[in-house]
């Protein structure tokens, strides 16, 4: 097998962070051949470790030269549909960075040139990958503990992504604030759990030229009212916990392996009903990866599921345009409704 | 909020205020508070952070300035007519970054530096009542204490143009204090909240919107120039009281808050006192590093990751048991926070008040409800 060649468009936190550590793992698959960034620099560790690669200031240039297969898509946010699109045009395949792009308007785009090209776009939605994540979604689609009827997640933690620049804080790079950087994961994985997701109201703390550090939205999904509560400032209890008619999962946010639940009549406030019995437990899953840790290894799975599709195979467990926007499409509603959000006067 | 009724704790929009330090949280909490009432501020942090993401609310530039570089200073202050010093650190960023800041500021042709000291400059008990004329008495443990010390001394040699003002707060409350509003909520919560001498100390304490309202008569007030002032909202609490109130916002028993005496207190904190607060917060840090998960990857590629990532998992050891819950995990009192509970008098703030006219806002009940809104946002408090 033949590996694909893939360049990288963009050297900033993510890709020295995640994915240089599993180009390495996935060299079988995919051969690293060029990466393209402003600031030289920051590419220095990844070309020590590629030393084959390619570097340019330029990313269209590098894509007109090296002509790879597929592109990662690393930029900031204001630039994945560009970028995105570029490519695809080009006849290159794309794993995008989440968010996808930066409006519901944008995956419009996205996906019109992707279904017009016929070449695969799919999205860096990791979580999906966590063997937690995947069982709940077992448990969701069963129907196993009825209809929902509440939910609640929440994500916060004083901001420490080792940034390189300030594109994060500025509206016309990001997009957005915590709910278009991490909220996305969030949302993607409610709507997936739970189906069609809509807006009910939003509050955010940001100023019309600002991106939000914290922010509520009051969210309904199947019929159910749920909340989002997310922070850059402080540390939330980080727990998403969804109400069924007989019983609750509840997962504490990022992890791979573990969920907890309770079946059987049980209600919020802990009363049981009708005399049955109720089980409260915890589930551990299978890690499946013996070194590294949970992020490299969901990375790893689906670069090596995209190197899959791009030859032509299944493209089965990849988030590909249609679903993957379906976050972004929660979060412009948001950003649309936006009210003030007072919480620390 | 309701604004200050004195027209010079207002903020000015004439006035450009460079605000140094505005990553931490009286500095960004500063900021927020000239953005919202219209007036030129310059955020200048150390680096890009927790501080950095609440500044972005505002879509302000903000630029990066080191203390010890007076050239990366000289252009951040330019066109500035005062700037605040909200600048904390290790010893360079608090005592050589502070002649750093003045320096440049004279450079830059800034009329007043706001300097924002500490009560700490009395040590944590002093024995008689404090005002602004008492002599410092920092204790000799405290590294932060005598950095403040030697940072006030520079300031009291300075005799460059800019006029100086020095501000002395005890303990800064209100939303988004990690130190005295969320760490308390924290240890309520976890049941590792403690109080020794029943808490009958006086807390001296000072609500963040009261203390903006006198960095800004510090900038404005004509009689500031040059002058000191110590300051407390003046509402006579003390730590029980504060903890009750906190109890109350989080729905938990107060007799859930361990009592320490001051004997018992004392005999097992001696350790901490020798190793000084580093030691004690820097597996807390690196587990706040950590927590990322990213991050935590790129980590693990440093030399020695597996001796730091068992610091950072490693516990102060259990101390002092709790006699009365001893199901409760076990607390190691800490010596500053013992002197502070057993504090024995009120702070003098006179001369703020008849200098300045300085008049805490809000009312006693208003800073409890702030609390309780952050807390509900955090998941503390229904």
């Amino acid at each position: 097998m033949t590996p694909i060649r893939v360049a990288v468009l963009g050297s900033g936190a993510v890709t020295n962070v995640l994915y240089r550590l599993v180009l390495r793992e996935v060299r079988d698959e995919i051969e690293l051949v060029g990466v393209a960034d402003l600031n030289r620099q920051s590419a220095d560790q990844l070309l020590k470790e590629f030393p084959s690669v390619k570097f340019f200031t330029d990313y269209h240039s590098m894509l007109e030269q090296l002509r790879p297969d597929a592109v990662i898509v690393a930029m900031p946010h204001f630039l994945h549909k560009p970028a995105s699109v570029d490519a695809l045009r080009m006849g290159i395949h794309v794993f995008c960075e989440k968010p996808m792009a930066i409006s519901s308007e944008e995956c419009d785009q996205i996906e019109a040139v992707a279904r017009e090209t016929g070449g695969v776009f799919c999205v860096n939605l990791l979580r999906r990958w966590f063997p937690s994540v995947q069982e709940i979604k077992r448990i969701t689609d069963a129907r196993a503990l009825g209809a929902l009827t509440s939910f609640e997640a929440t994500e916060g933690a004083p901001y420490g992504w080792p940034a390189m620049s300030f594109s994060f804080f500025d509206r016309k790079i990001s997009g957005g604030g915590v709910l278009m950087d991490s909220g996305v994961h969030t949302l993607d994985l409610l709507q997936w759990w739970l189906g069609p997701i809509e807006v009910v109201e939003f509050f955010d703390d940001a100023a019309a030229s600002g991106v939000e550090c914290d922010c509520i939205a009051e969210l309904q999904a199947v019929g159910a009212r749920g909340s989002l509560r997310m922070s850059r400032s402080v540390e939330l209890p980080n727990v998403y916990r969804l109400q069924f008619e007989r019983g609750w999962i509840e997962w504490d946010h990022d992890d791979g392996t573990r969920f907890r639940f309770s079946s059987t009549g049980q209600t919020r406030d802990g009363q049981t009903m009708d005399g049955q019995t109720t089980v409260e437990a915890e589930v551990k899953c299978e890690a499946r990866w013996a070194g590294g840790g949970r992020f490299t290894f969901a990375l790893a799975e689906q670069l090596r599921a995209f190197a899959r599709a791009c030859r032509g195979e299944s493209a089965a467990g990849l988030v590909l345009a249609g679903e993957a926007r379906k976050s972004v499409d929660i979060i412009t509603n948001c950003y649309s409704r936006r009210k003030e959000l007072v919480i620390a006067e | 909020m309701i604004a200050s009724d004195n027209p010079y704790a207002v903020a000015r929009r004439d006035v450009k205020y460079a605000v140094l330090g505005a990553g931490g949280f009286v500095g960004a909490a500063l900021v927020e508070h000239l953005y919202r009432a219209g007036a030129q501020a310059v955020p200048l942090i150390r680096r890009i952070g927790t501080g950095g993401a609440l500044l972005a609310r505002f879509g302000l530039p903000q630029r990066l300035a080191n203390v010890l570089d007076q050239d990366s200073l000289k252009a951040a202050f330019a066109g500035t007519e005062v700037v605040f010093h909200c600048v904390t650190g290790d010893r360079a960023a608090m005592v050589q970054g502070l002649e750093n800041s003045l320096a440049a500021a004279q450079a830059a042709g800034v009329r007043r530096f706001v300097y924002l000291s500490s009560a700490v400059v009395y040590g944590f008990r002093p024995k008689e009542a404090v005002d602004e004329a008492s002599r410092f008495d920092p204790p000799s443990w405290s590294e932060y204490a005598k950095n403040k010390v030697a940072a006030e001394k520079i300031i009291g040699k300075w005799t460059g143009g800019a006029e100086t003002v020095v501000l002395r707060p005890s303990i800064i409350y209100g939303p988004r204090s990690k130190d005295w509003s969320e760490a308390p909520a924290r240890q309520i919560v976890a049941g590792t909240a403690y109080l020794v001498g029943q808490g009958r100390g006086h807390m001296n304490e000072i609500h963040i919107a009261h203390l903006l309202d006198a960095m800004l008569l510090a900038a404005h007030h004509p009689a500031a120039a040059n002058q000191i002032y110590v300051l407390q909202d003046g509402f006579g609490r003390t730590w029980q009281d504060y903890y009750r109130s906190l109890c109350e916002l989080l729905g938990i028993e107060f007799n859930t808050v361990a009592a320490f005496s001051w004997q018992d207190a004392t005999r097992n904190s001696s350790k901490l006192a020798r190793y000084g607060q580093w030691a004690k917060d820097a597996p807390r840090v690196l587990r706040s590093a950590m927590w990322h998960d990213p991050l935590k990857a790129w980590l693990k590629q440093a030399p020695g990751f597996e001796s730091l990532r068992r610091f950072a998992s490693s516990r102060p050891a259990p101390a002092v048991s709790n006699g009365s819950a001893p199901q409760l995990p076990a607390i190691s009192p800490d010596l500053g926070v013992a002197l502070l509970h057993t504090y024995p008098q009120p702070l003098v703030d006179a001369k703020i008040r008849s200098q300045l006219g300085f008049t805490p806002r809000l009312s006693l009940a208003q800073t409890i409800e702030g609390l309780g809104r952050w807390y509900r946002f955090m998941g503390l408090a229904r």
